[in-house]
């Protein structure tokens, strides 16, 4: 019998599985699909790996340093976003992102301050001293810029509109907002602060946390579909899986996302009505669809990751069609990972809507096809012709195949009232729950993000009482 | 040439604008026995709550129509009942639909919970408790509105005591409405009122609050916050916090300006200011548009800050860093407003009648996608062909606004981008075409609308702009978002009232609390101003 039984491998089930068979622990890992990696097949951001996990864990840095990028338009204008950006306004944004980092940096891999009335006022007045090493000035400064617009908030910097777009679209991501929207800037401070210099890939960064829980002692089971989550006596006894196998063991750690979890995995009586309805009210409108793309290997893409935008005009542009429930009415915006996830070429849209409107018949997928190979045959010429259409993900395959609950790869909007002390909500914010003995380590607790391991961990140090 | 005072005494303070912040703030400071001279540039008081004559026998309330959140101490300390101030509830909220009878909330809550439960019986069960909750929490959020803005990132003990006792009545609120705050602060109002409620046709005209007078959609994050001030000062439901001003919002204006000369202040119309007068580094009084100098101990300026701080000061008198931020201040105008009188009452073709539904505000908000695309049309530069329209029939609450048996009508419009695709300056030439689509989306709900019509009187961000002094035409003179709130109103570190000019203030609505006519800005900028000596 397990002493913990980790639910979903996903690399923050795997970050606090291999964290807590490290501390001694015996760990069960279930995955429900064949192989674990959840999102690394999705998403393309890993240089956000917590660098703390990374060193707890040992993992080692890949040898090949970081991946080229480009950003690229459709009217053929190129941005090395891997060399020094040649940008007046850009240094001194990029220095004061920098100063700010410092500070906001050391938040994530700490809980988030305990906001509740209950909680002693001491530590929270602490982590606001932290925050203040910034100075009056650049205190000042945060608290203005974070609630604004992104785009008005690098538009005071800087100029080029290929540059800005570049910078503001992957902080777009898992958001439910446009350039336009206020609060997008935080999105990128958050970003820019969960960024180190080491840029893992997906694919092998999940082959390596495989490597480490097994290394560790750690149990991982593929095939393995969580049914529900036992509970007796307000207590969790264990899981049982679909095909009817009951696992015991006194504590869960639940890494598939806190709506998943409370509503779906747990007997409803099980759940206090609170809780249940602070689940019910999680925001994660899924906005990605992924294009796989076979791709003559003699084809030569200009770099390893392509960010195809025109400028922030596209990127609001995109995000109407998502708030109007639509496919695309113009070329969207693309993330391009070549070798990433493997062999095929990945083509990430953000602005695919979970809610569609009549859902995602052939027409839909077919429509959402064609406009992203527009956008990327007019960045890439001779792409369209060089790769032919593997598989398309929409937000609602994302769901059924990921166990993403609105296909949302973040288990949870980053948005201001979803991040920190409120993530996924003021109560189950501790990565404890009402029911003794379930843990929470998804990244739909804080600090949220991406690839970063640090909900995982974080869990797992709840779960062992640190 | 230099005027001095009457009794060649100078002034201790002359203001610049005799709108409502302006005259509330020259109130007072007459009231403390200061010297106090009001300049205005129009030929009457009032800024942008004015009540003008356009078309014979017909009262428009030209800009701002309704009052929302005039504080209680200014009307009671400026003693403004005496001076004619009579202030009418609006109790009513309708709601047309095309194609059905939409919406009515009504000042009877049983009634509007019959209404609500037509669309939805489980909002009809929510509804009461919404808005008990947010009373509650409007509670918490009140005092913020009728006191300087706190300053979180003073090491000032004076200053921590009171953020300290703030920290405490916020832990007073209880976890749940703690949360609820946080969320209000920042989620969208339709995110927000989808926490509550199911009904799009609830949601639409409820989350309309959030966006009047913000470049903003109602899916925008940090437009649920409004929502509160709709729930300050009321019982159980309904939104008691708009009111109507008999004789039109300049009556509001008239009535403090009553008042500000009753203690003394004088009032002076038709008498632009040009430049803030600056000398030795200190603000020494203006110079007004015909030459004429007048001075001053104290500048007070009414104005919105980029007017105030680029036109009337210069960037030369000004340390650079503020005025860098003075050049990020927001304030994109995007509304507009037609004034309508009409021959004869016109039916809401589902709603017929001139009975209590109309009594209220009538809002044109048949779903949250409606008010999303009006938002996305001016996003990308132009007025919206089916804006958003928050009407008001000042003639049913005010028999004196129109002629017997005629009305006027009160359209409040939006998204009317100051920023035209065109660009600004190109607005007269749009501004019929953006008054037919007001009257066509109108005439969608009232058919007989068009034929009733005697004049029009359309006012767009580019006219608000000329005629009265709103930068880009933002009727709030600069944006209520969160990073223009509070402490960072109008520029983070300058939000209480002083500027980096010696002897130059603000007491505007581009100063903390904000816009609306409220008169807190002017009425806490003058307190702060005697209690600190330095008028």
């Amino acid at each position: 019998m397990p002493d913990v039984i980790v639910v979903g491998g996903g690399h923050n089930g795997m970050v606090a599985a291999a964290t807590l068979a490290k501390a001694g622990r015996k760990v069960a890992l279930l995955e429900r699909r064949s192989d674990v990696g959840g999102v690394c097949d999705l998403l393309m951001e890993t240089a956000t790996l917590s660098a703390s996990v990374a060193r707890s864990l040992h993992l080692t840095p890949p040898e090949h340093g970081p991946p080229s990028a480009l950003a690229l338009s459709s009217d053929g204008r190129r941005l090395d976003l891997g060399g020094a950006i040649d940008d007046p306004g850009y240094a001194g944004w990029r220095a004061w992102v920098d100063k700010a980092r410092a500070a906001l940096s050391a938040q994530l891999d700490a809980p988030a301050p305990d906001i509740r009335s209950s909680a002693p006022l001491w530590p929270l007045a602490k982590a606001g001293m932290a925050v203040r090493k910034l100075g009056r000035k650049d205190m000042m400064e945060l608290l203005r810029s974070a609630p604004s617009c992104v785009d008005d908030w690098l538009s005071e910097h800087m100029a080029d509109p290929l540059l800005k777009a570049a910078l503001m679209a992957p902080a777009l991501h898992g958001t439910w907002m446009g350039p336009r929207s206020p609060t997008s800037a935080a999105s990128l401070l958050l970003l820019e602060a969960t960024r180190s210099p080491v840029d893992w890939g997906p694919a092998s960064l999940a082959g390596q946390l495989k490597a480490v829980c097994e290394g560790a002692g750690v149990e991982i089971s593929v095939d393995a579909d969580v049914a529900r989550i036992r509970v007796e006596d307000g207590r969790v006894a264990g899981v049982e899986l679909v095909d009817g196998t009951a696992i015991d063991a006194a504590v869960v750690l639940s890494a598939v996302g806190p709506r998943r979890t409370l509503l779906k995995l747990l007997d409803p009586r099980a759940v206090p009505g609170k809780t249940a309805h602070q689940a019910e009210v999680i925001r994660l409108r899924g906005t990605l669809a992924q294009l796989r793309l076979e791709c003559d290997p003699s084809f030569a893409w200009p770099a390893d990751r392509l960010r195809i935008v025109d400028d922030p005009l596209h990127l609001e542009r995109a995000f109407d069609d998502v708030k109007h429930r639509r496919t695309p009415s113009a070329p969207p915006p693309l993330e391009v990972g070549v070798g990433c996830h493997g062999s095929h070429v990945s083509v990430n849209i953000w602005s695919a809507p979970y809610e569609l409107d009549g859902g995602w018949t052939g027409d839909a997928r077919e429509a959402l096809t064609h406009a992203a190979m527009l956008s990327l045959e007019a960045a890439v010429p001779g792409a369209a012709d060089a790769c032919t259409v593997q598989a398309l993900l929409t937000p609602a395959d994302i769901e059924q195949e990921y166990g993403l609950e609105g296909g949302h790869p973040m288990h949870g909007e980053l948005a201001l009232d979803q991040l920190g002390p409120m993530r996924p909500s003021m109560h189950l914010s501790r990565y404890t729950t009402p029911i003794a003995g379930l843990f929470l380590g998804s990244a739909g607790v804080h600090p949220g993000g991406g690839i970063s391991g640090r909900p995982g961990a974080l869990a797992a140090r709840a779960v062992l009482g640190r | 040439m230099s005027t001095l005072g009457t009794n060649s005494q100078p002034y201790d303070a002359v203001i610049i604008g005799a709108g409502h912040n302006g005259l509330t703030c020259a109130a007072y400071l007459a009231r403390a026995g200061r010297k106090v001279l009001v300049l205005e540039r129009r030929p009457r008081v009032g800024g942008a709550a004015v009540s003008e004559s356009h078309y014979p026998g017909f009262t428009y309330s030209v800009c701002s129509y309704v009052v929302s959140l005039l504080r209680p101490w200014i009307i009671r300390d400026l003693d403004l009942v005496k001076h004619g101030l009579q202030i009418v509830p609006l109790e009513c909220s309708y709601t047309p639909q095309p194609d059905g009878p939409g919406l009515c909330r009504w000042p009877d809550p049983d009634k509007t919970r019959q209404e609500i439960a037509r669309l939805s019986p489980r909002d009809a069960d929510t509804y009461p408790e919404f808005g008990r909750t947010l009373g509650r929490l409007s509670r918490f959020v009140k005092p913020f509105i009728d006191s300087p803005a706190p300053d979180p990132l003073s090491l000032n003990p004076k200053e921590l005591w009171g953020l300290l006792g703030m920290g405490r009545q916020f832990r007073e609120l209880g976890d749940d409405l703690a949360a609820l705050q946080f969320k209000l602060t920042t989620m969208s109002g339709v995110d927000f009122l989808r926490e509550w409620f199911e009904s799009d046709q609830l949601i639409a005209p409820m989350s309309c609050s959030g966006i009047i007078g913000t470049f903003l959609g109602v899916k925008s994050p940090g437009t649920a916050y409004v929502l509160l001030h709709h729930y300050m000062g009321e019982i159980d439901g309904s939104s008691r916090a708009w009111g109507f001003a008999v004789g039109g919002t300049g009556a509001i204006s008239e009535a403090i300006a009553s008042s500000a000369r009753s203690f003394g202040a004088e009032v002076r119309c038709e008498a632009g200011v040009a430049k803030v007068r600056v000398a030795g580094g200190k603000a020494t009084g203006v110079v007004l548009e015909n030459g004429d100098e007048i001075a001053a101990k104290t500048v007070i300026s009414g104005c919105e800050p980029r007017l105030t701080f680029d036109k009337f000061v210069g960037a030369e008198h000004l340390p650079d860093e503020f005025v860098t931020q003075v050049g990020r201040y927001k304030c994109r105008g995007s509304s507009g407003k037609v004034n309508i009188a009409l021959d004869r009452w016109v039916d809401f073709e589902h709603r017929p009648g001139d009975g209590m539904h109309v009594r209220g505000d009538v809002a044109i908000a048949p779903s949250t996608d409606y008010l999303e695309r009006a938002y996305d049309e001016a996003k990308y530069g132009d007025f919206s062909k089916r804006p958003y329209i928050n009407l008001v029939f000042p003639s049913l609450l005010d028999r004196g606004m129109a002629p017997p048996g005629k009305h006027v009508m009160s359209c409040f419009v939006q998204y009317a981008p100051y920023d035209i695709a065109e660009g600004p300056e190109n607005w007269p030439s749009k501004r019929e075409a953006f008054g037919d689509a007001v009257v066509d989306t109108l005439a969608e709900y009232m058919p007989g609308l068009k034929d009733a019509i005697l004049h029009r009187q359309v006012l767009t961000p580019w006219d608000m702009e000329q005629e009265f002094g709103l930068t880009e035409g933002n009727i709030f003179h600069g944006e209520l978002g969160l990073e223009q709130l509070l402490f960072q109103r109008p520029v983070s570190g300058w939000a209480r009232y002083k500027t980096p000019l010696r002897n130059l203030w603000l007491c505007g609505s581009g100063a903390h609390p904000g816009g609306g006519i409220m008169g807190a800005p002017g009425g806490i900028a003058a307190q702060q101003m005697l209690k600190q000596g330095a008028v």
